[in-house]
């Protein structure tokens, strides 16, 4: 069952029933088909406040959240989007510190990854925590000699593009120094990753049990494009080009969505500023 | 009690009520001599005589006109059109005159009279002897609309349409006419304007008429069988419709599905839908869903006809289906 | 393929004109208060359409009317020879036929005004007047309808032994529409106490009778199809309209069945108010207008000895009379809202539902 806004899946009944007890059905998981929420589960609920209702609670609550789904693997789909990433890299040319880090560069796909997430709700919803704060969930995929891990990018909602930096450098440090801990490795339901290893440019990883998303950068490589002037006259230039792709669970993410979703991530990075505000609208 | 077809309660109703006012007279084609053309007024000609049960031309204009004029100067006439089909040929007279005559004239005319006829499908008449026209009598402000679907609601829903002082069509359904059931005794008086739960339930509302109604009180036990509970609801009167126990029957299971002989558009599940979600949204565990004829004409060849009228098969399939997603 | 339009251009057909002799009846078997009476009703007839037809000019009266000007010989004859008790069924032209039945100006006038002291309390308008305590049992805006209902009505009558008769008032165009037929042989066949009145008034709407009906006299010429006697009178004669009726009421309550009777007569002005009336050429709109079923009889009754000044009073009495009812009716108030959700039911509401 694909949704476009999470509250679809709440008939008005169960949504009338949740609101006559208190509930919030954000934190009910459904027993009914696909996932629904039944007016039994209310009753329940209402009746004891007991393990129907979701328990906030770090790796183990994210362990019992895939564990609703780790029995049944998600059908993955993928969409795409060329991504002009050559403003990006020409800060980069121009030795802005703060862009040659490779961390400083995965940081910026998951600020973008991050900005798209808020401007999608339906998607918001998918990956907030238990608390009702911040993307606990999100992931990035680290580099290591022995290959990517996955590690969690806690509170990554309140880091600016600086803090996402560090946070990324630290946990690529940890990596290679094989110190990650086991709450840094904990299973995300949104993944940030960036391909560089061998030249690869579009990488779309199939999803495991718990996974919603996952948003993969490929390599940034120079091409012939056709650009359009602000003449109107069509020319072709050389640009740093670079697919984005997500992949995502498609009873859960419709198309459409990941669509916009990756339109937005795209226009957030070609328009990236050194100074971390996107230029305004054209 | 007794075993009686639908079309023997017809004539019985009929009779009840002539045998209680002599003001009630019956005229229509072939209704006299022959007992009409399906066999439900025979009998009544022996009984009340060449004065009060008429045989008339096929002039369907003349037939209702007659009816009306007579119901607005004493009498209490039932008239029958053949074929609910042939209703088309005077609609004016259902919809412009009977209709709106009481209302324009601010209460001075009263029409007490009755319409019979044999509506619907099943028996390979074709496109214009096959249509189940209910809905189109519904839509018309000042028209009583029943049907009712076993022998014993024909002759309580036909004396409660004779001693209505308004004008009501009478839809016996053609498919009904050799159906059997269980008939008590006695003079049998039911009221306009009241449905029947036939099967309780608490997993689904199903709401048929007609012909419909044992389809979906079949397609209940194949759901019994498969763990669904189905109620179901044999809505009798369009006009007046019992919302009440329509609407109660969805608070308690959540579900609301109708089976209607109508084709698609705008057929009399389409009313109660709306009123529905405008009244119980609150009490939807799921989308509404009207199971109809789809929007064709009715084919003749029997395979064609049993594919397009609702099945109980396919009652069963769809309400067990969406009670699964 | 014959296209009338074809044959002459629109406006341009043949003329038909009114009789010559206007003295025919001058010597009737017709007491002079039953004269006298039926001059008071062509008087009310006429005035009171003028009165609606001016309101209609200051817009009081709204929709649209039929108006009977020209035409009121026919309804105030068989108003007078039909018992208080005898059903009368007219069309939307129905302003006549309602006052014919002694129904009192005011409640009519009121209808065509819209206002809750209106004949049906501003529900039914002109073209549905009623009025069942009179006999007035409706006027039918469908061509041809009301004669299947007419019979119903007949049908009562008979069945009941009652000895009543039902009067259905028809135009010359309903002749060639289904219900006509389907009545008029229903009638006959039953052998109903009724008798159907053509008004022929030469022109179905905007269009000449003769144009578009297969036979030469649209009602008459029909009879025969129904074993009905072909009957054509001077419908500008209020004297030879009363005759026949009286001779197709006693028919009717004999039990010996249905009439047909057609009245050859003219409208003075449109079919409605929307009519600009151009189709009719002037030779026969003046002919016409000269054969006034108004003027007509008063010059009888001059002839019979009747002095002027008693006619001139009565023309005063009902125009005093005609003004009385345009004040009361403009003065009626505007029916209640509550009123447009009365009488759909016998029970006086207008639920559909529980």
């Amino acid at each position: 069952m694909t949704i476009t806004e999470a509250r679809h899946r709440h008939s008005p009944l169960v949504r009338r029933l949740a609101r006559e007890s208190g509930l919030d059905l954000d934190r009910l998981v459904g027993s009914g088909p696909a996932g629904r929420v039944t007016r039994t589960d209310i009753g329940r609920a209402a009746a004891g406040g007991d393990s129907s209702e979701k328990q906030p609670a770090a790796s183990v609550r994210a362990e019992e959240d895939a564990g609703d789904r780790s029995t049944v693997m998600p059908h993955s789909a993928v969409s795409v989007v060329e991504v002009d990433m050559s403003r990006i890299v020409s800060a980069a040319d121009r030795s802005d510190a703060r862009v040659g880090q490779t961390s400083a560069l995965t940081a910026i796909f998951v600020e973008a990854g991050l900005s798209g997430l808020r401007g999608y709700p339906a998607l918001h919803a998918l990956f907030r925590g238990g608390d009702g704060g911040g993307y606990r969930h999100v992931a990035v995929a680290v580099e290591t000699d022995d290959g990517n891990v996955t590690a969690v990018v806690k509170d990554a909602n309140d880091l600016n593009l600086g803090g996402l930096t560090r946070r990324i450098g630290d946990l690529e440090a940890h990596a290679k120094a094989s110190s990650l801990t086991i709450d840094d490795l904990a299973p995300a339901r949104f993944t940030v990753a960036h391909a560089r290893r061998f030249g690869v440019i579009l990488q779309a990883p199939v999803l495991g049990p718990g996974q919603v998303a996952v948003l993969t950068a490929g390599s940034i490589v120079e091409r012939p494009i056709v650009v359009r002037r602000p003449d109107g006259e069509r020319v072709v230039a050389i640009r740093s080009m670079s697919y984005v792709s997500l992949t995502y669970d498609s009873r859960l993410v419709d198309a459409a969505v990941a669509a916009r979703f990756l339109a937005s991530v795209k226009e957030r990075l070609e328009t990236w500023r050194p100074d971390g505000a996107p230029l305004p609208d054209r | 009690m007794a075993q009686l077809t639908y079309r023997e309660a017809v004539a019985r109703g009929i009779a009840q009520e002539m045998r209680r006012d002599e003001r009630v007279v019956l005229i229509g084609e072939d209704v006299a001599g022959a007992g009409g053309v399906f066999k439900t007024t025979v009998g009544l000609l022996d009984e009340f005589g060449a004065k009060r049960v008429i045989d008339t031309p096929i002039a369907e204009q003349a037939i209702l006109g007659a009816a009306m004029g007579a119901a607005m100067t004493g009498l209490r006439p039932v008239a029958e059109i053949m074929f609910s089909d042939f209703f088309a040929v005077c609609w004016d007279l259902v919809v412009n005159e009977m209709a709106k005559t009481r209302y324009m004239t601010n209460g001075q005319v009263t029409l007490p009279l009755v319409v019979k006829t044999g509506n619907g499908g099943g028996l390979r008449f074709g496109a214009q002897h096959s249509q189940s026209i209910e809905n189109w009598a519904m839509a018309i402000p000042g028209i009583k609309v029943v049907t009712p679907s076993t022998p014993t609601d024909v002759i309580g829903l036909m004396a409660a349409a004779i001693r209505d002082d308004d004008p009501v069509l009478f839809f016996e359904h053609k498919g009904l006419y050799a159906a059997k059931g269980e008939v008590p005794d006695g003079d049998i008086v039911d009221s306009l304007g009241s449905a029947k739960v036939r099967r309780t339930g608490a997993d689904a509302t199903i709401v048929a008429l007609g012909l419909m109604v044992p389809r979906a009180l079949e397609a209940a036990d194949q759901l019994a069988q498969r763990g669904i509970d189905a109620e179901v609801i044999d809505v009798r009167s369009l006009v007046p419709l019992d919302t009440t126990t329509i609407l109660g029957s969805l608070h308690k299971t959540g579900r609301l599905f109708t089976v209607e002989e109508n084709p698609r558009l705008l057929g009399w599940g389409a009313e109660i839908a709306s009123i529905a979600v405008d009244e119980c949204f609150w009490d939807l565990d799921g989308p509404i869903q009207r199971i109809t004829t789809p929007h064709v004409p009715l084919p003749a060849a029997d395979s064609l006809e049993d594919l397009v009228l609702p099945s109980a098969e396919l009652v069963a399939a769809t309400v067990e289906k969406a009670l699964q997603s | 393929m014959r296209l009338p339009l074809s044959d002459h251009r629109y406006g341009e057909h043949e003329i038909v004109l009114p009789p010559q002799a206007e003295d025919r009846h001058d010597a009737a078997d017709i007491d002079v208060v039953t004269r006298l009476d039926m001059y008071r009703k062509l008087q009310e007839m006429r005035q009171f359409e003028k009165r609606a037809y001016d309101l209609f000019m200051r817009q009081l009266v709204k929709g649209t009317s039929h108006l009977s000007l020209g035409m009121e010989a026919i309804s105030a004859g068989f108003g007078a020879a039909m018992k208080p008790d005898d059903y009368t069924f007219a069309t939307y032209r129905g302003h006549a036929h309602t006052l014919a039945r002694g129904v009192s100006m005011t409640p009519v006038l009121a209808e065509l005004l819209g206002r809750a002291n209106g004949l049906m309390g501003g529900k039914g308008g002109s073209m549905h007047l009623t009025s069942v305590e009179h006999g007035m049992m409706g006027s039918y805006a469908i061509i041809g309808a009301h004669m299947t209902i007419a019979n119903g009505a007949a049908w009562s009558a008979q069945y009941r032994g009652s000895g009543q008769v039902a009067v259905c008032f028809f135009g010359d165009g309903t002749t060639n529409i289904g219900a006509f037929h389907e009545a008029l042989n229903y009638a006959a066949v039953f052998r109903l106490p009724v008798v159907f009145v053509c008004e022929n008034n030469l022109y179905m709407e905007y269009t000449s009778i003769a144009d578009i009906t297969a036979v030469s006299r649209p009602a008459a010429d029909r009879a025969s199809a129904y074993r009905l006697e072909p009957v054509v009178i001077d419908g500008n004669d209020a004297d030879e309209v009363y005759l026949t009726a009286a001779s197709v009421l006693d028919r009717a309550r004999r039990g010996d069945g249905p009439s047909l009777v057609e009245a050859v007569t003219y409208r003075h002005g449109g079919h409605s108010r929307a009519d600009p009336g151009k189709y009719r050429p002037a030779a026969e709109v003046d002919a016409w207008k000269a054969y006034d079923p108004i003027a007509v009889y008063r010059r009888r009754l001059l002839r019979l000895g009747v002095p002027g000044s008693d006619l001139d009073v009565i023309d005063k009495e009902v125009a005093d009379a005609v003004d009385l009812a345009t004040d009361q009716a403009i003065a009626g108030e505007l029916p209640s809202p509550a009123s447009a959700f009365t009488d759909v039911w016998a029970d006086g509401g207008s639920s559909w539902r529980n």
